[in-house]
């Protein structure tokens, strides 16, 4: 375990994305709290202002304050991003590690299924799933997840087919271990670093898909009041803030770093923290010692 | 390894027509899973007294077959997929080929440019990186996956926002709305294409390290042949893999993915055309275009295939 | 909630609007012909190229300008001048129009008196025309019938209708018979008219409407050649205000309206002509009333309207570029009263939270209004993003007030759809006409009107409305139509918000304009 976080520790990027990642987290846990006043307050008379000592980025179309948003937006933000990752990497490792197990035929018009799922443009995707779920927060997250699993379904098949052609997996069969017990055990584990970093690196391409969505008017619906606090994200703000732009860019440009930086941030986690799985970029190769040794 | 081949395409053909079939089938089943009577859609903005208008919806629930049952509807669409036949656009009465023809152009420009911005810039950057650092210059490495990841981060949108106040407003270089002419298409190809490009060259870079870090690369210098020797013949048709995998998906999803590029740059494209049909409820607009996109995703994906088979034929066996 | 249902009539008889009234819309003045090629760029796609039968949005509205001519025509002053008729003889009952010689179609066909009345029948007898009542009453026409030496047209209606003059000046472009014999090709794939300019085949939908000047056309305005306009003009679509804005200022010899703050940016920078219009009327919130809604108690639209105030609610709908108002009519109407502001709940919130109260709308155990029997009640506030900000600051207002709100902003095709399904409690809507006239609203708001979206039944607007309609003596009239205004407000009906402006620019090129369209004839080079 020491080693693990020495690992993650252990280069730059890594520790950068930790302190990053803690204060994103921070944020999104006080922000509506500490934030949520300066942030819900409009002022219809006092729209798009320049910067100013009471508005460091200046105010929005509703006399809102852009840094209180983009702040508060921490949280939905994250989420949203969450739920939409844990959905897509749910389904999509359930789905292609059962087309490994079944094999032959159905895996491999699996496979191309799974490739159409992929090409399909995720925002049309999203916009059909939303059709029909009817647009909220819920239902922006379940589109975006299924947009995003076949991504995780490709990796889990192409992987996992690699690894299963590998000869201590034959080796295990041979050794009359279940199809099962291969598949968890040594496909999963395998490719746990790939999965790994695929998982911490779609969060920035989540949050951007919100932000489309919220383009369309789809993403999730705006509250009003002291409780719109719950309800700000940086996609829904990202598209106000570009209909402003030449006005005050700030209101786009906010939401955009923020986006860009959690996405970074992830990124980096995600490849430190895939590292501590696997310290060589390469997969180690295993000796029948091994496995024998493990399953005993 | 001639009998490789037949199989291979055969197999991918077999592969393509099934997927198609499912394809029909999702997308029939979705579309009725969106709530809302088609038919009151369809005659919505008629005006006229109560009786007018329920006669218009029962005509228009004759029209578009519904009222026939569902495995009569569900074969009515197989058969309409195949000839073709998919009907008119319930808000405009203009055939829905004819909807989808006159976006074609404009989209196919998009995906293609796209696609070029994709594959141009993610190649020799990440072949130039990777072969430049291969383990030293730790500086340059993370000023790449920090570029890289901050800049494949900004939504397509912003990008095209800042292109446009770049070299739209600031620098008058390029039109705003398309013109007519090639430069139309410059500024929104890299707008959809520079994120991806960057986070291709990422691929890009690991596959050289990885393909220069493996023992025969390293054998083959040892054996004092000139790097640009390792680089042709070892390097770059590894990096062609992935390079047209994703070049495959870029194209394929910018068919109908870049909506939201598209309306910053008044482009009419299949893609927003998708999304407001599905939002009012426009039946046979929504059915072909979801169907032509998933083919399009479908054919460009085995071609992929194919060309991946030839530039490597081991890849011929799975 | 936004169909921009243009136009309506006054009496033409006698009397003009005061020209002091009329104070924008007139651009610089130029001695100079038209460039040869002017683009134009509009907001929204044509639905159709039938003027008889489109909802009538901007785009579709402008380009009906250029292809279609109208029997009469009116001065930004309100003057009524000769169109295709050269004479004519109206009172409310009955029309009669003496058509000019020689006039034809754009396919060379003649543009004679029966042409012009087959236009009219099908107007008035077809169900898939709009806005048939503006000209023709809500009891109808009692016949229209032509006569080829006297070279006339005679309407008669069945009830008196002062505004007949205005709505044949405004709202009935004529069909020719080539249009009239083949309505799904006038739907879809050529026009069929008379006016200035034809419009060239290979166009796009949604993107580009070629029109090309006819140089066989006779019927101009008195005082303009031929020449004087332009050879080619470009309709441009550009849904964004944004986009418009840098297409305006990058292209020569173009022109935009802006409705978004990046006016403010191009009137600063001073390098376009500028040519703010004011709309005739004001954006009202429109509140779903029909017996057995929510709303159909008036105590609570006049408990909602103390919530509601203007000044925000204006700047909220036009980013602070238009005026606030609080009275349905405006200064550039006619029978425009500033005193009939008293006449609306005026804004209270702490008086509303009392007069909410009293009527039995008290807030429950979750802290939301109920309704008086105690269930529970959700407000639905539907608008789109043409709106701006109106949508939010309204649903804000109302939960500040107390009221459980749902908001619901979508696209623009989206809540016109919510709109004519009736699937919304309130939002805001254009109670705007493209003529001084306040007779539009008998269309918007009366009991039987055709776009009574609200579904208002009023009798003391409804009465007076008809009786200003039917009223010959101007200063009754203004009475009558005053009358109607007080009952509108009073009873809550509708809460007027803003009078919109919209700044058209142009780039090198200048022209008159209304708030919806600009005017064809109009335009030269700066």
């Amino acid at each position: 375990m020491k080693g693990r976080i020495r690992a993650l520790l252990g280069t730059p990027t890594g520790a950068i994305s930790v302190v990053l990642l803690l204060a994103i987290l921070v944020l999104a846990v006080i922000g509506p709290a500490v934030f949520g006043d300066a942030a819900t307050t409009t002022d219809f008379l006092a729209i798009l202002q320049p910067s100013s000592s009471a508005h460091p980025l200046g105010t929005d179309g509703a006399g809102r304050d852009i840094l209180a948003r983009t702040l508060v937006g921490t949280r939905l933000s994250l989420v949203l991003a969450l739920v939409a990752v844990s959905i897509a990497a749910g389904i999509g490792l359930l789905f292609g590690a059962a087309l490994v197990t079944i094999g032959g035929r159905t895996e491999r018009v699996g496979g191309t299924v799974i490739d159409t799922w992929l090409g399909f443009p995720s925002i049309l995707l999203s916009v059909l799933i939303i059709a029909i779920l009817e647009p909220g927060a819920g239902a922006a997250a379940v589109a975006i997840g299924l947009s995003i699993a076949p991504f995780f379904a490709r990796i889990t098949l192409s992987s996992a087919a690699g690894v299963v052609n590998l000869d201590y997996v034959s080796a295990a069969r041979l050794l009359g271990l279940s199809r099962v017990r291969i598949g968890t055990r040594y496909v999963l584990g395998s490719i746990a670093d790939a999965l790994v970093v695929a998982v911490f690196s779609m969060f920035g391409q989540a949050l951007i898909a919100v932000s489309a969505l919220s383009y369309l008017g789809l993403g999730v619906p705006a509250d009003v009041g002291s409780s719109e606090r719950y309800s700000i994200d940086w996609g829904r703000m990202l598209n106000e803030g570009i209909e402003n732009f030449r006005q005050r860019p700030a209101g786009a440009l906010g939401p955009a770093v923020a986006i860009a930086i959690c996405g970074l941030a992830f990124g980096w986690f995600g490849d430190a923290l895939g590292r501590t799985f696997n310290p060589r970029l390469v997969v180690r190769r295993r000796t029948y010692a091994d496995i024998s040794a493990a399953d005993s | 390894m001639s009998g490789g081949w037949p199989r291979f395409l055969l197999g991918r053909l077999i592969r393509v027509v099934a997927v198609c079939f499912i394809l029909v089938t999702v997308v029939f089943v979705a579309v009725r899973l969106v709530p809302g009577d088609p038919a009151q859609k369809a005659v919505g903005f008629l005006d006229g007294t109560r009786k007018e208008k329920d006669a218009a919806i029962e005509r228009a629930r004759s029209d578009l077959n519904l009222d026939q049952s569902l495995p009569r509807q569900y074969v009515q669409s197989l058969v309409s997929a195949i000839t073709f036949d998919y009907g008119v656009s319930f808000r405009t009465q203009e055939s829905v080929s004819r909807v989808i023809l006159d976006r074609l152009g404009s989209t196919l420009r998009l995906a293609l440019g796209g696609t070029m911005v994709v594959i141009g810039i993610a190649v020799p950057l990440g072949l130039i990186v990777g072969l430049s650092t291969n383990g030293r210059r730790k500086g340059l490495e993370v000023g790449f996956s920090g570029l890289t990841g901050f800049v494949g981060s900004v939504p397509p949108y912003v990008m095209a926002t800042l292109l446009i106040y770049a070299f739209v407003n600031s620098l008058p270089w390029f039109p705003r709305i398309p013109e007519g002419s090639v430069a139309d298409d410059v500024l929104p190809s890299l707008a959809v294409g520079l994120g991806p490009a960057l986070l291709l060259a990422r691929i890009i870079r690991l596959e050289t390290l990885s393909v220069l870090g493996q023992d025969y690369a390293r054998t083959a210098r040892s054996k004092w042949l000139p790097s640009g020797r390792v680089v042709v013949r070892d390097v770059l048709p590894n990096v062609l893999a992935p390079a047209l995998t994703i070049g495959g998906v870029v194209f394929a999803s910018l068919i109908g993915g870049a909506v939201v590029v598209e309306g910053i740059f008044n482009r009419n494209g299949l893609g927003s055309k998708l999304v407001e049909s599905i939002l009012i409820g426009d039946f046979p607009v929504v059915q072909a275009v979801a169907l032509l996109l998933g083919v399009v995703v479908v054919v460009v994906n085995a071609l992929v295939d194919v060309a991946l088979a030839v530039v490597d034929p081991r890849r011929l066996v799975t | 909630m936004a169909t921009a249902c243009g136009d309506d009539g006054d009496s033409g008889g006698s009397s003009t609007p005061d020209p002091d009234k009329v104070e924008t819309g007139q651009g610089a003045e130029s001695s100079k012909p038209a460039p040869e090629a002017v683009v134009i760029a509009v907001p929204k796609d044509t639905d159709t190229f039938d003027p008889q039968t489109t909802l009538a949005e901007d785009g579709a509205q402008q380009l009906m300008l250029f292809l279609y001519d109208t029997l009469l025509r009116r001065d930004l002053e309100g003057k009524i001048l000769p169109g295709i008729a050269a004479s004519w003889d109206v009172t409310p009952t009955k029309g009669v129009f003496t058509i000019k010689d020689a006039l034809t179609c754009s396919d060379g066909t003649p543009l004679d008196a029966a042409a012009v009345a087959a236009s009219f029948e099908r107007f008035a007898t077809s169900p898939a025309t709009r806005g048939k009542t503006r000209i023709f009453g809500a009891a109808g026409k009692k016949s229209i019938t032509s006569d080829p030496v006297a070279k006339t047209v005679t309407i008669e209606l069945n009830s008196p209708n002062n505004d007949l003059v205005t709505g044949v000046a405004n709202a009935a472009p004529i069909i020719c018979p080539a249009g009239l014999a083949d309505p799904d090709s006038l739907s879809n794939t050529q026009a069929s008219g008379s006016g200035p300019y034809v419009l060239q085949p290979g166009f796009k939908k949604n993107e580009q409407y070629v029109l090309e000047r006819r140089n066989d056309y006779t019927n101009l305005p008195e005082g303009t050649a031929i020449t004087d306009i332009p050879k080619t003009v470009t309709m441009r679509v550009i849904e964004k205000d944004q986009t418009a804005a840098d297409f305006v200022s990058a292209t020569a010899n173009s022109i935009a309206g802006i409705l978004s703050t990046d006016a403010t940016r191009l009137q600063d920078e001073g390098k376009l002509v500028s040519v703010p219009a004011q709309a005739y009327g004001t954006n009202a919130v429109l509140f779903a009333q029909g017996e057995g809604s929510k709303l159909a108690d008036i105590k609570l639209r006049q408990g909602m309207a103390m919530l509601i105030d203007s000044e925000q609610g204006g700047a909220a709908e036009t980013q602070g570029l238009g005026v606030p108002r609080r009275t349905l009519y405006t200064p550039n109407i006619d029978c425009y009263d500033e005193a009939a502001e008293k006449y609306a709940p005026a804004y209270d919130p702490a008086a509303a939270a009392t007069f909410l109260d009293t009527a039995g709308y008290v807030k429950g155990a979750d802290g939301f209004r109920t309704k008086p029997d105690g269930s529970a009640m959700v407000i639905n506030v539907v608008g789109d993003t043409t709106q701006f900000k109106a949508p939010d600051y309204l649903a804000q207002a109302l939960k500040d007030g107390g009221f459980n709100v749902n908001l619901k902003v979508g696209t623009r095709a989206e809540s016109i759809q919510a709109l004519l399904t009736g699937q919304f409690d309130l939002g805001s809507y254009p109670y705007i006409s493209s003529t001084p006239l306040p007779a539009l609203w008998l269309n918007q708001i009366g009991s039987t009107g055709g776009d009574n979206f609200g579904v208002v039944n009023n009798t003391d607007f409804d009465t007076s409305a008809a009786a200003a309609q039917a009223a010959a003596d101007p200063t009754e009239r203004c009475d009558l139509w005053q009358a109607a205004e007080k009952a509108v407000l009073e009873s809550a009906n509708v809460v007027p918000l803003d009078q919109p402006v919209k700044y058209w620019f142009g780039n090198g090129v200048t022209f008159d304009a209304r708030y919806y369209k600009i005017d064809p004839f109009s335009i030269r080079s700066a």
